[in-house]
């Protein structure tokens, strides 16, 4: 690990498709999977087999904002907007959110977590059933009684 | 990166865990992710494992339903998951206490309830004992008298030690609840307050950083802010007399004050308010004044004190003032700005007080701000640290102001001399 005159720390990580990203240690931490190498003294750069490229860059921009907020650098409100509207934009196929969600996951970061659900469930709360299994291409495999049995379940809640 | 074709069935979910499905319906209302168990097998009983429950019913005639969804919810629900999020808003008719206090697990972090008057106070202890409650929102329903009636009890022993955040509605005299909740919540951040009748807030918390303050009573307050952390205070009132206040907030960084129906005794409460942040980057000021004041408007001075000096807003670079902009108060206004070194940005909004709009008091409460492409009713300046950029708004504002008075502004300001009769006032003032 190289020390900027700053006396920075800077980690470097390799996404699953070899791109590799340099980032500030302080950052990393938020990261507990990261934590975990850096302070076992893992040699960089550190291997993120699940994590591609695209949502790396972007994992890695949300930490440094963070960072920056936790300076007080930037305002609370600016670092939520920005997670909003930059990172998590989920209206595409593509689906950031659920990019970042998994990646998240992997990485073990508890905020990232919970903002990136935040926004998944913000985006479907206001569809139907049918419109929620679209979106994710959820597959219905109930028999047909099977559906009939669990909607009279739970038929209070559709009304 | 590529994906293996030879999975039979998936879906942009099969690679998600199912706790992290879990954690995306916890942010979902209760009946909505109950709903999503016909999506798939997959999903039938993912609902009974979410932490968190989020329903409500606002409607008189639905509540017969509502009362029988939650015990349904409740008897479907996996027991062995604690409850981590409640939020419950009943605006109609109060549950049996006995059902809804097995719903307050210890491991509970959010609590949001609105229900009536006699569950609040049979649940009140209970939540007050809830060591990991993080953020607590009790609103009052019901009718609107029982708000009058209802003292809440002062808490023998409160154990919020991880409580952040706590916003009242609908509550009346809990001045000493709050003083009380305050002392015992030390990572308390944020408080919003919707009080009915509040006479006298002490409020001593090393840790908060925001007060919501929304009043509705008009009669004398008693009010002391402690508060070394504070951020960003917003104090909303009915125009009353303020004994005894003390801001004590070096950090403050930015302030919404709003009085209504602002009377000649006034004057003095909200000058004290307005100068005690002084040091705030960001300020929003709405001043509403009676319709006795407004009938002979240029007694009556309320923007600016005529008594004691503005102080200097050192740090002010947005300034927003929403008021009767008569003559008066745009000269008012111009003397507020020699006070503000950095101002950056400035919006001025003309009302006129609800009280007053009668036909013939209108037309004598016209805006005399500035003419633009949206009337006169509204004003907005931007880049005012640029030089002379400041100069030229003043001049602009003072545009639409009579010669005698424009020859005041500009017109060096000499201390008064205390007359008898200021002697008399002011001395009145600081015995209070």
């Amino acid at each position: 690990m190289e020390t900027s005159t700053c006396s920075k720390k800077i980690v470097q990580l390799r996404s699953s498709d070899g791109q590799l990203f340099e980032v500030d240690e302080e950052a990393a931490m938020s990261s507990e999977i990261l934590k975990n190498m850096i302070e076992m003294g893992m040699p960089s750069p550190l291997p993120l087999y699940e994590v591609d490229a695209t949502t790396l860059a972007m994992i890695v921009e949300s930490w440094n904002r963070r960072l920056q907020e936790k300076r007080g650098e930037i305002t609370e409100a600016e670092l939520e907007r920005w997670e909003e509207e930059e990172l998590l934009k989920s209206k595409e196929p593509d689906g950031d959110a659920i990019c970042v969600l998994l990646a998240a996951n992997y990485l073990e970061d508890e905020h990232l977590i919970d903002r990136a659900g935040e926004a998944i469930a913000h985006h479907i709360k206001d569809m139907t059933v049918e419109e929620v299994r679209d979106y994710f291409e959820i597959e219905n495999d109930f028999e047909r009684e099977e559906e009939e049995k669990v909607f009279q379940q739970n038929a209070w809640a559709f009304h | 990166m590529a994906m293996t074709p030879s999975v039979v069935v998936t879906d942009r979910l099969t690679d998600l865990p199912d706790d992290l499905l879990v954690n995306i319906l916890s942010n979902l209302p209760t009946h909505f992710s109950v709903r999503l168990s016909v999506l798939s097998r997959r999903f039938r009983h993912l609902w009974a494992a979410v932490p968190s429950v989020d329903l409500e019913c606002y409607e008189r005639s639905l509540h017969g339903k509502f009362k029988s969804l939650c015990e349904s919810f409740f008897a479907g629900r996996d027991s062995s998951v604690a409850l981590l999020r409640l939020r419950l808003h009943c605006g109609v008719c109060g549950f049996h206490s006995g059902i809804l206090s097995p719903w307050l697990s210890r491991a509970l972090r959010h609590v949001d309830l609105h229900l009536p008057a006699g569950n609040i106070l049979s649940l009140f202890p209970v939540i007050l004992r809830l060591e990991c409650l993080e953020s607590l929102s009790i609103s009052l329903s019901g009718e609107w008298y029982a708000r009058y009636v209802l003292p809440l009890p002062v808490p023998a022993t409160c154990r919020l030690r991880r409580l952040k955040s706590l916003h009242l509605y609908g509550f009346r005299a809990i001045g000493e609840l709050l003083e009380g909740i305050a002392a015992s919540c030390p990572a308390l951040k944020d408080m919003k307050l919707v009080p009915m009748k509040m006479n006298s807030l002490n409020l001593c918390s090393p840790s908060l950083r925001s007060l919501y303050l929304d009043c509705d009573s008009d009669e004398p307050l008693h009010l002391r802010l402690l508060c070394p952390s504070l951020e960003f205070l917003h104090f909303e009132s009915p125009a009353r007399l303020i004994r005894h206040y003390q801001l004590d907030s070096p950090a403050l960084r930015s302030a919404v004050i709003k009085f209504g129906n602002i009377q000649q005794k006034h004057v003095v409460s909200v000058g004290d308010v307005i100068r005690s942040v002084a040091n705030v980057s960001e300020l929003v000021i709405h001043l509403t004044e009676s319709e006795d004041i407004m009938s002979r408007p240029n007694e009556v001075h309320v923007l600016v004190d005529q008594y004691l000096s503005l102080p200097k807003f050192s740090n002010l670079k947005h300034l927003d003032v929403t008021a009767c902009f008569i003559e008066k108060n745009v000269v008012d206004l111009i003397s507020f700005l020699e006070h503000t070194p950095v101002l950056d940005s400035l919006i001025l909004t003309h009302e006129i007080p609800p009280l007053c709009k009668t036909a013939s008091m209108e037309k004598n409460l016209a805006s005399k701000l500035p003419w633009s492409t949206r009337g006169d009713v509204f004003a907005s300046f931007t880049n005012l640290g640029i030089e002379n950029k400041k100069k030229k708004v003043v001049k602009l504002l003072s545009q639409r102001v009579k010669g005698q008075t424009k020859a005041l502004l500009f017109k060096r300001r000499e201390p008064r001399k205390l007359s008898s009769r200021d002697y008399c006032k002011l001395t009145r003032r600081l015995s209070l």
